[in-house]
């Protein structure tokens, strides 16, 4: 089977299956030989069979990581909707981050289409939170600096901080009365084997935009 | 900046052979960077680059969790420290920046804060760069990591009643 989405970045070589080091990681580790590392040969399980995370299939281990991602910010979002306070936002925003960072890793077996609509909420989300978090530092700083800050300077924090937090819970609201997580979830089809799909396309961008949209809105 | 790319997976591989194959390199790479970024006397403008580094290779190996077996937590544990310490330093950055922006620079309390803030960069800087030095760079256990990485790809412990990720 032919790879189904290939990388055309410069930049990390990748390795190999068979255990090998690659060029990079032997200079980093100042010349490891390869036949050293004595990899073990993992079976190439089908997913049917599979009772491991290791054996899974690819496709399918990264949907179900990126589902029990979702699904944690997700339960941070609520909670964060509920009391937007220093905790609540900072969990918020790691959760999204693992959520983000994992799509990224994996980015090339989701089309560009779908990346596109989910990371372009994501990043207004993670822009809200981080306004939220910068008021939350520098009203830290203070504490830590052993500083008491002036009551102009108290009044400017307060309202950097409440203007920040209110548009915060705007955006948060909109994404529970939305369903946030299950329209990622369907925008991304996280609960779909697609590995027969994408060898269709050929590692394409594209899929039938008609049928994905009929899905994305549960029809 | 650009982020580096994560590695080439192969859909036709399993995940076991795809942590295998692509994770010891990206490893590598984030060490060459740091020592790169850590060349120099640590100016906390430069460490920014690594802390993003630091977050994408974390969440990256934290991704196979599953895949490996436990050691692979005092791997996530270290670089969580790493993080947490360039974190320190970009937060002092980004706070005296933020003040700035939002007209806080004349206010008494405030310019108090922002030499403050400086200082602490300026001065944690200095102290990452040895413990980089003194944790990261030696070669015994970059190989120990390496080798874990290609050797035990394959070897997590079995799927929890929730599903592949019930356990963590």
């Amino acid at each position: 089977m032919a790879c189904l989405f290939p990388y055309n970045d410069a930049g990390n070589s990748g390795g190999n299956a068979s255990g090998q080091v690659p060029r990079a990681t032997a200079a980093a580790v100042g010349g490891v030989p390869a036949e050293s590392t004595g990899a073990r040969k993992e079976p190439a399980a089908e997913t049917a069979g599979a009772t491991r995370a290791q054996d899974a299939s690819l496709d399918r281990f990264v949907r179900e990581l990126l589902e029990e991602r979702l699904r944690r910010a997700n339960k941070e979002w609520r909670r964060c909707a509920r009391k937007a306070g220093a905790e609540e936002v900072h969990d918020l925003r790691v959760s999204l981050r693992r959520f983000g960072e994992n799509l990224w890793l994996f980015r090339r077996m989701f089309s560009k289409r779908e990346r596109k609509q989910v990371r372009s909420e994501f990043k207004a989300v993670m822009g809200l939170t981080g306004a939220v978090r910068d008021a939350d530092i520098a009203i830290e700083s203070f504490d830590k600096a052993g500083i008491e800050a002036g009551l102009a300077c108290r009044i400017a924090l307060h309202n950097a901080r409440a203007t920040a937090e209110a548009a915060l819970a705007a955006a948060l609201a909109v994404g529970l009365r939305t369903d946030v997580a299950g329209r990622w979830r369907a925008t991304l089809r996280l609960g779909e084997d697609r590995r027969e799909e994408r060898g269709q396309e050929s590692g394409g961008e594209a899929g039938n935009a008609e049928a994905r949209l009929s899905e994305a809105v549960g029809q | 900046m650009k982020k580096t790319a994560p590695p080439k997976w192969k859909a036709e591989w399993t995940a076991a052979e795809n942590a295998r194959g692509g994770l010891p390199d990206a490893l590598a790479h984030f060490w060459l960077l740091g020592d790169k970024l850590t060349a120099s006397a640590g100016n906390p403008a430069d460490l920014h680059e690594l802390r993003l580094a630091t977050k994408h290779i974390r969440y990256g190996l934290e991704a196979f969790r599953s895949i490996y077996g436990r050691r692979l937590g005092a791997l996530l544990g270290e670089l969580r420290e790493t993080q947490q310490k360039l974190g320190s330093i970009s937060d002092a950055m980004a706070t005296r920046r933020w003040l700035v922006r939002e007209g806080f620079k004349g206010e008494a309390g405030a310019e108090h804060v922002m030499i403050y803030l400086e200082e602490r960069a300026r001065k944690e800087a200095g102290e990452f760069v040895s413990f980089w030095r003194e944790h990261w760079a030696g070669t015994e256990l970059r190989e120990k990591w390496v080798r874990y990485l290609v050797r035990y790809a394959g070897t997590g412990p079995r799927r929890s009643a929730r599903g592949v990720w019930g356990s963590h």
